[in-house]
């Protein structure tokens, strides 16, 4: 049994997926109760494709993201699945396997550029580390950095060489991660909430450097955000969470033009827009429930759903897939007739 | 409430200040004897039933002179601490919360009160107006309120500009109502472990001063002054050094602990 | 008469200049969008909206009376029961040691409305309104969630009943899910309490949708003021152009 799962699993690596997520459980102990922070969810990232993640605070997009590379708080357990990249599943892997990863094969960048990087470092030398970590270095890196900053779109790369992270406004701090990130060519990079930190004006730039990214060298981009509205022009696919559940994924056309989860739908009837002036928002009543409040055994939309019945609050519903996209929802066939 | 009984600081403190009030109340209910009866032929007796702690050189009960002293002590602490906070804190509030000129001004006023060490001060009054439990709380008194008003000062101007602080006089709130009763609530815990250490200080001081021979005078006595007379008698009778000792060194431990036990909590 | 009405406003702080010549109107009933970049100055102007800050030139008039003339106790207070403030983080903004029940309660007890049996009458109205619980009165603000939060600093505002409220970006730290529920309230409060709105905020999507008129401010400098649809439609402003360009909406 073990050796067809196995088979099966190397199977659907190589039909383009690079990063397989199945069944994936963290959780944490709170009260003395055991409470899934992320419950069970699957996701996959195909070969060069930008996937988004998205939530509101609390749904434990950050948590899963952070997995990926094993960067999960001690306090936290896993509780089962595997998170699959190359044949292999990093959860199993020991620190010396997993740092041969991270920042090489598999990169990651965060929300504030101004913690992430080190203010006492200058930007070319923090850009050399990483290089150096994966015995990369040799003669050209310097060249390599400079077409790198250039790639990412920045000016006056003789100055931004040879600053500190504090002589650069946030948008180019933010650039100068995706540099870092992006210097060793990974095959996935993982951007947890880049741009909320920013200006508005600047947020749009830096997602058209990672887009601009994923077109030149081709790397697959997992973006985690809470907002819906901004993933929807650049993302292929969107994965929506809420509470620690997965209820539902589609290409970001038939997500947005089509949603079938009674959040999703509720959430995009929620979106202000100049469309809707002089109208009441759909909003929905209620409030995200605690991570302490949570109960697994049930679909934690339930109180806040106009679907739902009895069954939504004492049965946690199922992962249906269907073609390209997931829905968990006990309704999901009826609802989408 | 239940953290600070689990807080050991606070704990032993509470302990020790409880043993103190004990100590005190027993003597207000049913004094043992009168505290001034000289008795030479009974003069340094040891430790008995009839003298629960002895007697000392003149015959006097040790354990009355020990309760009434004690109580004394714990005076002149709790007055030289309801002064300083009453005058140090208003004047430390203003300071911190208004700007510029009132600030320069009474810093340079507590500036100037603080550069003197308070026992000199204390010396300097006692000089001048003589002994007395009165002058001694004056002197200490003086001490003590810049210590309120500096506590009181880094609070009220670390608060002052917090958008709360903000919002509520969007309101229409006046300072007065600001300072007493938004950003005092922030900052009371902190005065009160002021308050602790204070008295522990006072009750140190006046053990020194007395100690001395200026503070409290004979024949009433003082813990500080029964060290003092003890000392001659070191040889013969140590009990009769070490008991006074012992009760100052567990009241002042008993505040300092307290106080800090309240500041971790 | 005007309304609210700002002529030739500039500001500094420690040599930065932060406003400069600043002039717009807003009209009484309306919903006036203020759009921006952090540092652009639209939190420096509810300050200054507010008597928070004083020390800046030009001419601000509230119903044609200048402000730097509300000097009197009396018409300070009367100044404060006319126009209020909301903040973006109902956190920091609320004493955190005070109840629930007792904040709303404040400013009513500080302008001394009606009797004391009145006054919790009227906060329990006020919470009524807002869509918070009674069961709150007695929790603190960090008891509360930041949707119900951020009700509470309306009801605090609103208490009053001014004529003129200041919303400093009052949505943008709520989850998006949330942000609807208060974008409705602020709607319906505006129509049952005949209140006139500065809004402002980074977020055009909820600037489009909540606004009736715009002005887009650059670095201390007002570029463009517009009807919403006309601005979405036909933005005039290189800055604006370029602020649409770069959003979602």
């Amino acid at each position: 049994m073990g050796l067809i799962k196995y088979e099966k699993r190397r199977r659907e690596m190589n039909n383009n997926n690079i990063l397989e997520i199945k069944d994936f459980s963290l959780a944490f102990n709170i009260n003395n109760r055991v409470v899934k922070a992320v419950d069970e969810i699957n996701l996959e990232i195909k070969k060069g494709e930008f996937v988004a993640l998205v939530g509101e605070s609390g749904c434990g997009k950050s948590l899963s993201a952070l997995s990926i590379l094993s960067l999960i708080p001690p306090s936290s357990k896993i509780l089962n699945g595997e998170i699959i990249y190359n044949d292999k599943n990093l959860l199993a892997l020991n620190i010396k396997e997993l740092n041969r990863i991270r920042g090489n094969e598999i990169s990651m960048i965060f929300q504030e550029p101004m913690s992430a990087l080190n203010p006492l470092m200058k930007v070319n030398k923090q850009i050399k580390q990483a290089i150096k970590a994966h015995k990369k270095d040799d003669l050209n890196s310097k060249a390599k950095i400079y077409k790198m900053l250039n790639m990412v779109g920045l000016d006056d790369l003789d100055r931004v060489y040879n600053s500190y992270p504090h002589q650069l406004s946030g948008g180019m701090r933010q650039r100068v991660m995706i540099a870092q990130a992006l210097i060793n060519n990974p095959s996935l990079l993982i951007a947890d909430e880049p741009t909320t930190a920013l200006d508005v004006s600047v947020q749009n730039q830096i997602l058209q450097v990672l887009k601009d990214m994923n077109e030149k060298l081709k790397n697959a981009v997992l973006f985690i955000s809470h907002d819906l509205s901004l993933v929807k022009k650049f993302s292929d696919k969107i994965y929506v969470m809420y509470a620690s559940m997965m209820v539902e994924s589609s290409t970001t056309k038939d997500l947005i033009n089509n949603p079938k989860h009674p959040y999703t739908k509720a959430l995009l009837k929620s979106l202000p827009s100049v469309d809707k002036k002089g109208q009441v928002l759909d909003s929905i009543t209620g409030i995200v429930p605690k991570l302490e409040d949570r109960n697994n055994n049930m679909c934690p939309f339930a109180p806040r759903c106009e679907y739902a019945k009895e069954i939504c609050f004492n049965e946690k519903p199922k992962l249906e897939k269907m073609g390209n996209s997931c829905l968990r929802c006990h309704f999901a066939k009826e609802l989408n007739k | 409430m239940k953290d600070y009984f689990r807080n050991k600081n606070f704990l032993s403190g509470f302990i020790f200040l409880s043993f103190i009030i004990f100590i005190i109340i027993w003597g207000i209910i049913k004094l043992p004897y009168e505290i001034n009866t000289i008795d030479i032929s009974n003069k340094l007796a040891d430790i008995s039933f009839k003298h629960l702690l002895g007697t000392d050189h003149l015959g006097r009960d040790i354990l009355s002179r020990i309760m009434v002293g004690t109580l004394l002590s714990v005076e002149i602490g709790f007055y030289v601490v309801l002064f300083g906070f009453i005058l140090g804190t208003p004047i430390g509030a203003l300071a911190g919360y208004y700007s510029k000129y009132v600030d320069e001004i009474i810093k340079k006023i507590i500036d100037t009160l603080m550069s003197f060490p308070g026992v000199l001060i204390a010396l300097m009054l006692i000089a001048v107006f003589g002994t007395s439990a009165k002058n001694i709380i004056i002197a200490l008194t003086i001490m003590s309120i810049p210590r309120f008003a500096r506590i009181a000062r880094g609070g009220y101007y670390s608060y002052r500009n917090s958008p709360f602080v903000l919002a509520t006089k969007a309101r229409g709130a006046s300072n007065f109502r600001i300072m007493v009763i938004h950003i005092f609530h922030h900052i009371y815990g902190e005065l009160i472990v002021t308050a602790s250490l204070t008295f522990a200080t006072a009750v140190l001081s006046e053990a020194g001063l007395s100690y001395l021979g200026l503070g409290i005078q004979p024949p009433n006595p003082s813990l500080g002054k029964m060290v003092s007379e003890a000392q001659s008698y070191i040889l013969q009778k140590p009990s009769y050094v070490i008991i006074p000792s012992i009760f100052i060194i567990i009241l002042v431990l008993g505040f300092n602990l307290l106080g800090d036990g309240i500041n971790k909590v | 008469m005007s309304f609210i009405k700002l002529e030739n406003v500039s500001f500094s702080y420690k040599n930065d200049l932060i406003l400069e010549d600043i002039s717009f109107e807003i009209l009484r009933g309306e919903t006036f969008g203020l759009v921006g970049n952090s540092g652009s100055g639209k939190s420096t102007i509810a300050l200054l909206l507010l008597k928070l800050v004083t020390s800046f030139n030009g001419s601000i008039k509230f119903m044609d009376k200048d402000l730097s003339l509300i000097k009197k106790r009396s018409d300070l207070k009367q100044f404060y029961k006319d126009i209020q403030i909301v903040f973006q983080d109902p956190y920091s903004s609320l004493d955190s040691k005070k109840t629930v029940g007792y904040l709303i309660k404040e400013p009513l007890d500080i302008h001394k409305i009606g009797l004391k049996e009145e006054r919790s009458l009227k906060v329990d109205k006020m919470m009524d309104l807002v869509g918070l619980d009674k069961m709150y009165k007695t929790s603190y603000p960090h008891q509360l969630s930041g949707g119900l939060r951020q009700r509470l600093a309306i009801a605090i505002a609103l208490v009053l009943e001014p004529k003129f409220v200041v919303l400093d970006e009052c949505v943008s730290a709520l989850d998006i899910s949330i942000q609807a529920g208060i974008l409705n309230l602020l709607n319906y409060l505006k129509k049952k309490m005949d209140l006139t709105f500065l809004f402002i905020s980074h977020d055009l999507n909820v600037v489009g949708y909540i606004c009736d008129r715009i002005g887009v401010i650059n670095d201390g400098k007002i570029v463009e003021i517009q009807e919403t649809k006309t601005l979405f439609d036909n933005p005039v402003d290189i800055y604006t152009k370029n602020l649409f360009n770069n959003s979602y909406y």
